[in-house]
Protein backbone atom coordinates (compact mmCIF):
# COMPACT_ATOMS: atom_id res chain seq x y z
CA UNK A 1 0.00 0.00 0.00
CA UNK A 2 2.79 1.95 0.85
CA UNK A 3 4.42 1.20 -2.28
CA UNK A 4 1.53 1.97 -4.01
CA UNK A 5 1.30 5.69 -3.02
CA UNK A 6 4.83 6.73 -2.85
CA UNK A 7 4.99 5.18 -6.68
CA UNK A 8 1.94 4.97 -8.14
CA UNK A 9 -0.54 7.73 -7.05
CA UNK A 10 2.16 10.04 -5.41
CA UNK A 11 -0.09 13.49 -5.80
CA UNK A 12 -2.62 11.96 -4.00
CA UNK A 13 -1.16 11.72 -0.94
CA UNK A 14 0.45 15.07 -1.01
CA UNK A 15 -2.71 16.93 -1.97
CA UNK A 16 -4.33 15.08 0.89
CA UNK A 17 -1.61 16.56 2.96
CA UNK A 18 -2.34 19.90 1.83
CA UNK A 19 -6.38 19.71 2.07
CA UNK A 20 -5.62 18.02 5.83
CA UNK A 21 -3.30 20.90 6.41
CA UNK A 22 -5.82 23.89 5.00
CA UNK A 23 -8.65 22.63 7.06
CA UNK A 24 -6.66 22.30 10.03
CA UNK A 25 -5.63 25.87 9.60
CA UNK A 26 -8.68 27.11 8.77
CA UNK A 27 -10.43 25.56 12.45
CA UNK A 28 -7.36 26.34 13.87
CA UNK A 29 -6.59 29.81 12.49
CA UNK A 30 -9.37 31.94 14.61
CA UNK A 31 -8.60 30.91 17.95
CA UNK A 32 -5.13 31.31 17.35
CA UNK A 33 -5.98 34.50 15.76
CA UNK A 34 -8.11 35.52 18.44
CA UNK A 35 -5.57 35.08 21.35
CA UNK A 36 -2.65 36.83 19.11
CA UNK A 37 -5.50 39.79 18.85
CA UNK A 38 -5.86 40.14 22.66
CA UNK A 39 -2.58 39.77 23.45
CA UNK A 40 -1.55 42.28 20.79
CA UNK A 41 -4.22 44.54 22.65
CA UNK A 42 -3.06 44.08 26.17
CA UNK A 43 0.23 44.96 24.68
CA UNK A 44 -1.25 48.07 23.11
CA UNK A 45 -3.27 48.98 26.13
CA UNK A 46 -0.14 48.96 28.44
CA UNK A 47 1.58 50.81 25.69
CA UNK A 48 -1.01 53.53 25.65
CA UNK A 49 -1.78 53.75 29.36
CA UNK A 50 2.00 53.94 29.74
CA UNK A 51 2.90 56.15 27.10
CA UNK A 52 6.30 54.88 26.31
CA UNK A 53 5.72 53.05 23.10
CA UNK A 54 8.92 51.67 21.75
CA UNK A 55 9.88 52.35 18.34
CA UNK A 56 9.82 48.53 17.94
CA UNK A 57 6.15 47.79 18.49
CA UNK A 58 5.26 50.26 16.02
CA UNK A 59 4.34 49.87 12.64
CA UNK A 60 7.03 50.58 9.53
CA UNK A 61 4.48 52.63 8.42
CA UNK A 62 3.93 54.56 11.37
CA UNK A 63 4.69 58.03 11.30
CA UNK A 64 6.28 58.84 15.16
CA UNK A 65 6.10 62.42 16.48
CA UNK A 66 6.95 62.90 19.89
CA UNK A 67 6.86 66.32 21.01
CA UNK A 68 8.73 67.16 24.23
CA UNK A 69 7.32 69.89 25.46
CA UNK A 70 9.41 72.08 27.46
CA UNK A 71 6.59 74.10 29.25
CA UNK A 72 6.27 74.37 33.07
CA UNK A 73 3.89 73.54 34.77
CA UNK A 74 3.01 74.99 38.15
CA UNK A 75 2.76 72.25 40.88
CA UNK A 76 -0.42 73.39 42.83
CA UNK A 77 0.82 71.60 45.80
CA UNK A 78 4.73 72.18 46.22
CA UNK A 79 4.47 75.86 44.67
CA UNK A 80 7.53 74.45 42.41
CA UNK A 81 7.71 74.90 38.18
CA UNK A 82 7.40 71.18 37.35
CA UNK A 83 8.96 70.54 33.68
CA UNK A 84 6.74 67.65 31.91
CA UNK A 85 9.79 65.57 31.47
CA UNK A 86 10.72 65.11 34.59
CA UNK A 87 7.22 64.91 35.76
CA UNK A 88 7.16 60.81 36.47
CA UNK A 89 10.55 61.53 38.39
CA UNK A 90 9.02 64.18 40.25
CA UNK A 91 5.86 62.35 41.16
CA UNK A 92 8.24 59.37 42.37
CA UNK A 93 10.19 61.50 44.15
CA UNK A 94 7.35 63.56 45.96
CA UNK A 95 5.89 60.75 48.22
CA UNK A 96 8.69 61.06 49.99
CA UNK A 97 9.45 64.38 51.00
CA UNK A 98 5.52 65.09 51.44
CA UNK A 99 3.38 61.78 51.51
CA UNK A 100 -0.23 64.03 51.76
CA UNK A 101 0.38 65.22 48.51
CA UNK A 102 1.21 62.05 46.60
CA UNK A 103 -2.81 61.66 45.21
CA UNK A 104 -2.56 65.07 43.52
CA UNK A 105 0.78 65.15 41.91
CA UNK A 106 0.58 61.73 40.45
CA UNK A 107 -2.82 62.57 39.08
CA UNK A 108 -1.57 65.48 37.51
CA UNK A 109 1.62 63.80 36.46
CA UNK A 110 -0.14 61.56 34.44
CA UNK A 111 -2.33 63.20 31.85
CA UNK A 112 0.63 65.76 31.34
CA UNK A 113 2.73 62.72 30.50
CA UNK A 114 0.20 61.96 28.08
CA UNK A 115 -0.04 64.70 26.41
CA UNK A 116 3.79 65.61 26.19
CA UNK A 117 4.31 61.97 24.58
CA UNK A 118 1.50 61.67 22.61
CA UNK A 119 1.96 59.95 19.85
CA UNK A 120 0.84 61.39 16.20
CA UNK A 121 0.63 59.64 13.04
CA UNK A 122 0.19 60.74 9.73
CA UNK A 123 -3.16 60.99 9.02
CA UNK A 124 -2.93 59.97 4.93
CA UNK A 125 -0.75 56.78 6.11
CA UNK A 126 -4.27 56.44 8.52
CA UNK A 127 -6.29 56.38 5.43
CA UNK A 128 -4.11 53.94 3.69
CA UNK A 129 -4.17 51.53 6.29
CA UNK A 130 -7.84 51.76 6.92
CA UNK A 131 -8.47 50.91 2.95
CA UNK A 132 -5.47 48.48 3.07
CA UNK A 133 -6.58 46.72 6.43
CA UNK A 134 -8.12 43.36 6.00
CA UNK A 135 -10.14 43.53 9.70
CA UNK A 136 -12.88 45.04 7.96
CA UNK A 137 -14.97 44.29 4.63
CA UNK A 138 -15.55 46.44 1.90
CA UNK A 139 -19.17 47.82 2.63
CA UNK A 140 -18.30 48.32 6.31
CA UNK A 141 -15.17 50.40 4.36
CA UNK A 142 -18.14 52.39 2.52
CA UNK A 143 -20.28 52.97 5.54
CA UNK A 144 -17.75 54.42 7.76
CA UNK A 145 -16.92 56.90 4.73
CA UNK A 146 -20.43 57.64 3.80
CA UNK A 147 -20.51 58.55 7.97
CA UNK A 148 -17.30 60.71 7.53
CA UNK A 149 -18.00 62.50 4.20
CA UNK A 150 -21.80 62.93 6.48
CA UNK A 151 -19.98 64.82 9.03
CA UNK A 152 -17.86 66.74 7.19
CA UNK A 153 -20.69 67.71 5.24
CA UNK A 154 -22.60 68.72 8.45
CA UNK A 155 -19.40 70.68 9.88
CA UNK A 156 -19.25 72.67 6.30
CA UNK A 157 -22.92 73.43 6.25
CA UNK A 158 -22.54 74.97 10.05
CA UNK A 159 -19.81 76.77 9.54
CA UNK A 160 -21.24 78.63 6.11
CA UNK A 161 -24.47 79.03 8.78
CA UNK A 162 -21.81 80.84 10.84
CA UNK A 163 -22.75 78.07 13.93
CA UNK A 164 -19.92 75.75 13.44
CA UNK A 165 -18.53 77.45 17.67
CA UNK A 166 -21.93 76.90 18.91
CA UNK A 167 -22.41 73.28 17.04
CA UNK A 168 -18.26 72.34 17.90
CA UNK A 169 -19.55 70.06 21.28
CA UNK A 170 -22.26 68.07 19.60
CA UNK A 171 -19.86 68.17 16.08
CA UNK A 172 -17.06 66.81 18.53
CA UNK A 173 -19.35 64.44 20.71
CA UNK A 174 -20.22 63.26 16.85
CA UNK A 175 -17.09 62.51 16.07
CA UNK A 176 -15.98 60.48 19.02
CA UNK A 177 -19.11 58.09 18.53
CA UNK A 178 -18.28 57.57 15.13
CA UNK A 179 -14.41 57.01 15.88
CA UNK A 180 -15.17 54.75 19.08
CA UNK A 181 -17.52 52.76 16.27
CA UNK A 182 -13.95 52.19 13.99
CA UNK A 183 -12.12 51.58 16.85
CA UNK A 184 -14.55 48.91 17.77
CA UNK A 185 -14.91 47.52 14.17
CA UNK A 186 -10.90 47.22 14.23
CA UNK A 187 -11.09 44.65 16.41
CA UNK A 188 -8.82 42.52 14.35
CA UNK A 189 -6.37 45.25 13.50
CA UNK A 190 -5.45 46.33 16.99
CA UNK A 191 -2.54 48.18 15.94
CA UNK A 192 -4.44 50.58 13.65
CA UNK A 193 -7.13 50.62 16.20
CA UNK A 194 -4.77 52.01 18.62
CA UNK A 195 -3.35 54.52 16.28
CA UNK A 196 -6.44 55.73 14.95
CA UNK A 197 -7.64 56.54 18.82
CA UNK A 198 -4.33 57.93 19.35
CA UNK A 199 -4.09 60.33 16.67
CA UNK A 200 -7.86 61.59 17.43
CA UNK A 201 -7.34 64.74 17.75
CA UNK A 202 -4.69 65.62 14.94
CA UNK A 203 -7.65 63.30 12.86
CA UNK A 204 -10.58 66.04 14.57
CA UNK A 205 -8.35 69.13 13.72
CA UNK A 206 -7.69 67.79 10.08
CA UNK A 207 -11.15 67.42 9.64
CA UNK A 208 -12.01 70.58 10.61
CA UNK A 209 -9.58 71.58 7.85
CA UNK A 210 -11.22 70.15 5.10
CA UNK A 211 -13.68 72.81 3.34
CA UNK A 212 -16.64 72.64 1.05
CA UNK B 1 10.67 16.72 3.22
CA UNK B 2 8.88 17.43 0.15
CA UNK B 3 5.40 16.83 1.88
CA UNK B 4 6.56 19.21 4.85
CA UNK B 5 7.34 21.69 2.19
CA UNK B 6 3.77 21.55 0.50
CA UNK B 7 2.24 21.49 4.02
CA UNK B 8 4.07 24.51 5.83
CA UNK B 9 3.20 26.47 1.84
CA UNK B 10 -0.39 25.50 2.87
CA UNK B 11 -0.55 27.10 5.86
CA UNK B 12 1.14 30.01 4.46
CA UNK B 13 -1.58 30.99 2.12
CA UNK B 14 -4.33 29.93 4.02
CA UNK B 15 -3.63 31.97 7.54
CA UNK B 16 -4.15 35.42 6.00
CA UNK B 17 -7.28 33.61 3.75
CA UNK B 18 -8.87 32.76 7.21
CA UNK B 19 -8.12 36.67 9.04
CA UNK B 20 -9.48 37.87 6.08
CA UNK B 21 -13.31 38.92 7.09
CA UNK B 22 -16.24 37.40 5.36
CA UNK B 23 -18.79 38.64 3.17
CA UNK B 24 -21.36 37.67 5.34
CA UNK B 25 -19.75 38.74 8.09
CA UNK B 26 -18.76 42.15 5.77
CA UNK B 27 -22.92 42.79 5.29
CA UNK B 28 -23.89 41.92 8.60
CA UNK B 29 -21.67 44.80 10.11
CA UNK B 30 -23.03 47.17 7.52
CA UNK B 31 -26.39 46.29 8.79
CA UNK B 32 -25.17 46.55 12.45
CA UNK B 33 -23.39 50.00 11.39
CA UNK B 34 -26.53 51.49 10.35
CA UNK B 35 -28.34 50.79 12.94
CA UNK B 36 -30.28 47.31 12.47
CA UNK B 37 -30.30 44.64 14.56
CA UNK B 38 -28.59 41.51 13.48
CA UNK B 39 -27.02 38.82 15.76
CA UNK B 40 -24.23 36.58 15.06
CA UNK B 41 -23.15 38.82 13.01
CA UNK B 42 -23.52 37.30 9.86
CA UNK B 43 -26.20 36.85 6.90
CA UNK B 44 -27.55 34.26 4.65
CA UNK B 45 -29.18 33.77 1.59
CA UNK B 46 -27.19 36.22 -0.12
CA UNK B 47 -28.44 37.87 -3.18
CA UNK B 48 -26.73 40.65 -5.70
CA UNK B 49 -27.89 42.69 -8.05
CA UNK B 50 -26.22 45.80 -10.28
CA UNK B 51 -28.29 47.95 -12.30
CA UNK B 52 -27.52 49.69 -15.23
CA UNK B 53 -26.37 52.93 -13.59
CA UNK B 54 -24.04 50.55 -11.28
CA UNK B 55 -25.81 50.79 -8.04
CA UNK B 56 -25.63 47.40 -5.99
CA UNK B 57 -27.98 46.28 -4.10
CA UNK B 58 -27.73 43.35 -1.70
CA UNK B 59 -30.35 41.55 0.25
CA UNK B 60 -29.66 39.15 2.85
CA UNK B 61 -31.44 37.49 5.91
CA UNK B 62 -29.84 37.75 9.46
CA UNK B 63 -30.27 34.65 12.01
CA UNK B 64 -33.27 36.23 13.37
CA UNK B 65 -34.97 36.10 9.87
CA UNK B 66 -34.72 39.71 9.54
CA UNK B 67 -34.07 40.46 6.06
CA UNK B 68 -32.15 43.56 5.00
CA UNK B 69 -31.42 45.24 1.56
CA UNK B 70 -28.34 47.22 1.87
CA UNK B 71 -27.76 49.70 -1.19
CA UNK B 72 -24.66 51.15 -1.97
CA UNK B 73 -24.52 53.75 -4.92
CA UNK B 74 -22.41 54.28 -7.19
CA UNK B 75 -20.74 57.39 -5.54
CA UNK B 76 -20.17 54.92 -2.76
CA UNK B 77 -23.36 55.86 -0.21
CA UNK B 78 -24.48 52.98 2.02
CA UNK B 79 -27.89 52.86 2.96
CA UNK B 80 -29.60 49.75 4.78
CA UNK B 81 -33.94 49.09 4.65
CA UNK B 82 -35.36 46.24 6.48
CA UNK B 83 -37.57 44.24 4.16
CA UNK B 84 -40.12 42.18 6.59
Amino acid sequence: MKDMQTQEFPNVVDIVVVAVTCLIVLILAFPLYADASCAKMDVSRVDVSNEETPKAKTPEKQVEVVKPVKRTVSNPVTKEPVSKTASVSKAAAVPKAAPVSKVSTVSEAKPEKAKAEQITVDIETLKTRLKETDAIGVFTKLAIRSDIVDLVDEINRHRKQSKLELKMAEMRAHFDGLLLKIVALLEGDPVLSRDLYVSRESIWKSLLEVKA
Amino acid sequence: MKRVLLALLAMVFMIPAAHAVTRAEDIATTIILRGHACPGRTVSNISERVDGAGNKTIQATCPNGARYQVNVSTDGRVSVQRLN
